[in-house]
């Protein structure tokens, strides 16, 4: 009989927050409702992306806690990371996809393979956001299967020449640069994966065009096109044929990110389902003295809950140099169905109060619906968890 | 029991998709991209007998069951939920009000031209932080002078701002005392009345919801529907035919769902193989096809029970609660299935989503419908 051993380390649960992590956390409070929340009330509808934000954002350390202090890091660590993102997740599911667009995703990535060259061109940049960055392996045949991708790196003396379509790039229209994963050897299967760093403004050849989108609308993704782009050798990352490597550690730290978006989305529906149920009456009652409403708010606290103890289990353990290939996608999992649901409940909960739908419900709904696709998409999760237990 | 079609249902069914297919579909992405209310398509539809399906024969309509209606509506929306609520969920709607309340003079007045689309109406029922709570409704209709003088406001009033009649429920009033509500037949030209349409909705984009405002409207005592003492029973069956439609649409969208879903299944390669070949996407479809069929036939119940004039409300909750759950359910992995694409708009899965989302905000939260499900099992008035 197979018995689940947990890791002693693992099960140790302590999120004690250090001073600075209190500190991030609070700014990224203060900032979401001072500022987010005010140009995406104007920009939501009209599809509208302010670069200033980036560098606002960096300005105040949300992208500086998972790099070291010369790169301008503030040891907030994955924790003090994941409670900045829940705090801009709670005001905006598209300004808090940001520290993934730039440091989780690409600064980390260049930080762990990296040449000395690599991390002093763009490290920096992405933590006080002077450099827009964004990454992408998608392709519009290849999502899950990531080994189905067609885009190829030809090299050419010591250039690489680049052929082929990436999408679904978040901030693909905007950034200044990004990491993409293509093919330099097709034959070799995932083997042939190499992951290359492209600067966007000042290649011939490449083409952006940003995508119509159910939600999210205030950063959007972009189809990336690259027609005979020429780069130099020194373009790309780790050695060639270890990009699906580099994926996958990317991935699971996007995928972190991910979680805690959804988790700051589903605090929002229940911040304002228990303010509107205290307030609002029906047939001379408040709604919340309805057991049913009970039930539901209830329900909202439990999944929300266990998801936010998921993730910060997690970040704290990542911060802990703690790693298991099971957690970033259970707590992905609970964290994004908790979410579309939370979106649901919260609709449930404003019935007809809210027809047509008001602007935060309808911002809940639709961007909630990325959650199970984006960053491995719920099946993904349901196999990697799986066949890890099986294994 | 029987389950199977009539043959007149059969032909109906293949009228309402080929309709669908023919004429709403090419331009339901565009409209609902424009935030255009295609009245055009609203016009073809009198000639095939689509805009008064239930209404009998004599007053210029189709004599349909309420099934064959339920199959039209369903036909409908998988094409456009928009249009389906314009036309049955407000327009149809007051048909049957007139049908169930309505005077002999006032069917044969409104009815043959409701039917030929020279007038398209509304119910105008919720209001401003109340919503359908009748008893905290803040408009109200007082006699003067052998006329009733109406005054108040309606919110998000489905076809309120391209309807020509409008039937609206109001607080009535006596001599400063209440006596219950009315249903008044208005017409839009009346001196007072203007309304006010709802612009950049999130949802039901092709569909026109605006507010209506009556300020001293003079309407002619004839103009009454039913009778006062009769006004909360006006009410719920009013709300009984907005929900129903909202039913028997959301399994229209559902099956257009699971249409889309199996189409990309079939098509869509991952790790070598179509996506249909793998069980958890098979589930997914499993799970859309097993709800839908379920709501199905419970909105097919109610219909059979309206059909047969018996009590229905409890099945209507039933079916009500069902069919949008499922629908927002389908809505939502249909877009999973189609993965990034589901939430692109170069694929309908989305407006599907955002319709629905809409649709069943109108007429009552679910839990409202819960609740009357449990209240009729356990006998609570």
């Amino acid at each position: 009989m197979v018995i689940l051993q947990f890791d002693e380390e693992v099960a140790n649960l302590f999120f004690e927050l250090t001073e600075e992590q209190k500190e991030i956390k609070q700014r990224a409070r203060d900032y979401a409702e001072k500022r987010i929340s005010v140009v995406q009330e104007e920009d939501y509808d009209k599809g509208v992306f302010r670069p200033e934000i980036v560098k606002e954002m960096g300005e105040l350390g949300f992208f500086a806690g998972v790099v070291p202090e010369e790169y301008g890091g503030n040891n907030v660590g994955f924790l003090g990371t994941v409670l900045c993102v829940e705090e801009l997740g709670r005001v905006s599911a598209s300004y808090c996809m940001l520290p993934t667009s730039q440091t989780v995703g690409p600064g980390l990535t260049i930080l762990r393979h990296g040449t000395e060259e690599q991390k002093d061109k763009y490290v920096r940049g992405l933590v006080s956001g002077d450099i827009i960055g964004c990454f992408s392996s998608t392709e519009p045949d290849a999502g899950s299967d990531v080994a189905a991708m067609k885009m190829v790196a030809v090299e050419k003396g010591d250039r690489f020449i680049l052929n082929g379509t990436k999408t679904w790039a978040t901030g693909g229209s905007v950034a200044d640069m990004g990491l993409f994963w293509v093919y330099t050897d097709k034959e070799k299967g995932t083997r042939g994966i190499s992951c290359f760093i492209v600067d966007l403004k000042d290649s011939p050849g490449i083409s952006t065009h940003l995508i119509e989108e159910l939600g999210l609308h205030c950063c959007r993704a972009s189809e990336v096109a690259f027609q005979d782009v020429e780069i130099s050798k020194d373009c790309l990352l780790g050695n060639k044929g270890e990009g699906y490597g580099i994926l996958m550690e990317t991935l699971g730290e996007s995928r972190l990110c991910a979680s805690t978006r959804a988790l700051g989305l589903g605090h929002a529906c229940l911040d304002d389902c228990i303010n509107f149920v205290k307030e609002r009456k029906q047939a001379g009652q408040k709604i919340g003295n309805l057991q049913l409403v009970e039930a539901r708010i209830a329900e909202m606290y439990i999944e929300h809950e266990a998801a936010r103890m998921l993730i910060y289990q997690v970040a704290a353990n990542k911060d802990r140099g703690i790693g298991d290939p099971l957690d970033v996608p259970t707590a992905k999992y609970v964290a994004c169905e908790a979410a579309v649901k939370a979106a649901e409940t919260a609709m449930e909960i404003f019935g007809s109060f809210s027809f047509p739908l008001n602007m935060a419900l309808r911002r809940y709904m639709n961007d909630s619906r990325c959650f199970p696709i984006t960053e491995g998409t719920r099946n993904i999760l349901k196999l990697i968890i799986s066949r890890t237990l099986l294994r | 029991m029987d389950f199977s079609l009539t043959e007149e249902q059969v032909m109906v069914r293949n009228m309402a998709w080929q309709f669908a297919t023919n004429s709403i579909e090419p331009t339901a992405t565009g409209d609902d991209n424009a935030e255009h209310f295609p009245q055009e398509i609203i016009g073809e539809m009198a000639p095939l007998g689509l805009l008064g399906s239930i209404v009998p024969q004599e007053y210029g309509g189709s004599g349909l069951d309420y099934i064959s209606h339920a199959i039209i509506i369903e036909g409908i929306a998988r094409a456009s939920l928009s249009i389906a609520l314009s036309v049955f969920g407000s327009h149809s709607v007051v048909e049957e009000m007139l049908m169930t309340w309505g005077s002999d003079q006032q069917k044969q007045r409104y009815l043959p031209l409701m039917c030929k689309g020279e007038l398209f109406s509304c119910c105008a029922l919720n209001e401003p932080g109340v919503g359908t709570d009748v008893g905290n409704f803040g408009s109200w209709a007082e006699l003067s002078q052998g006329w009733w003088v109406i005054n108040g406001e309606k919110v998000f009033v489905v076809n309120g701002g391209v309807s020509t009649l409008i039937l609206a429920v109001t607080k009535v009033s006596k001599n400063g005392g209440e006596r219950g509500l009315g249903a008044f037949l208005i017409t839009r030209d009346v001196a007072g009345f203007s309304s006010q349409d709802t612009v950049t909705k999130n949802g039901l984009r092709a569909c026109n919801i605006a507010n209506v405002y009556f300020r001293g409207c003079r309407v002619p005592q004839e103009n009454l529907l039913g009778s006062i003492e009769n006004g909360n029973k006006i009410v719920e069956s009013l709300l009984h035919g907005i929900n129903f439609s909202i039913a028997a649409s959301c399994v229209g969208v559902a099956q257009a769902c699971i249409d889309a879903s199996i189409k990309y299944a079939e098509e869509r390669q991952a790790f070598g193989r179509t996506i249909g070949k793998f069980d958890m996407i098979q589930e997914m479809i499993a799970d859309m096809t097993i709800g839908t069929e379920a709501a199905r036939l419970l909105t097919y119940q109610v219909a059979d029970l309206k059909t047969r004039k018996q009590p229905f409300s409890k099945q209507l909750a039933m079916a009500r609660y069902l069919a949008s759950d499922v629908a927002i359910r389908a809505a939502t992995d249909a877009i999973l299935v189609h993965g990034a694409y589901g939430f692109g708009k170069d694929l309908p899965l989305e407006r599907y989503f955002r319709d629905v989302a809409e649709a069943i905000e109108d007429g009552g939260s679910p839990l409202i419908h819960k609740l009357t499900v449990a209240r009729h099992a356990l006998g609570i008035s």
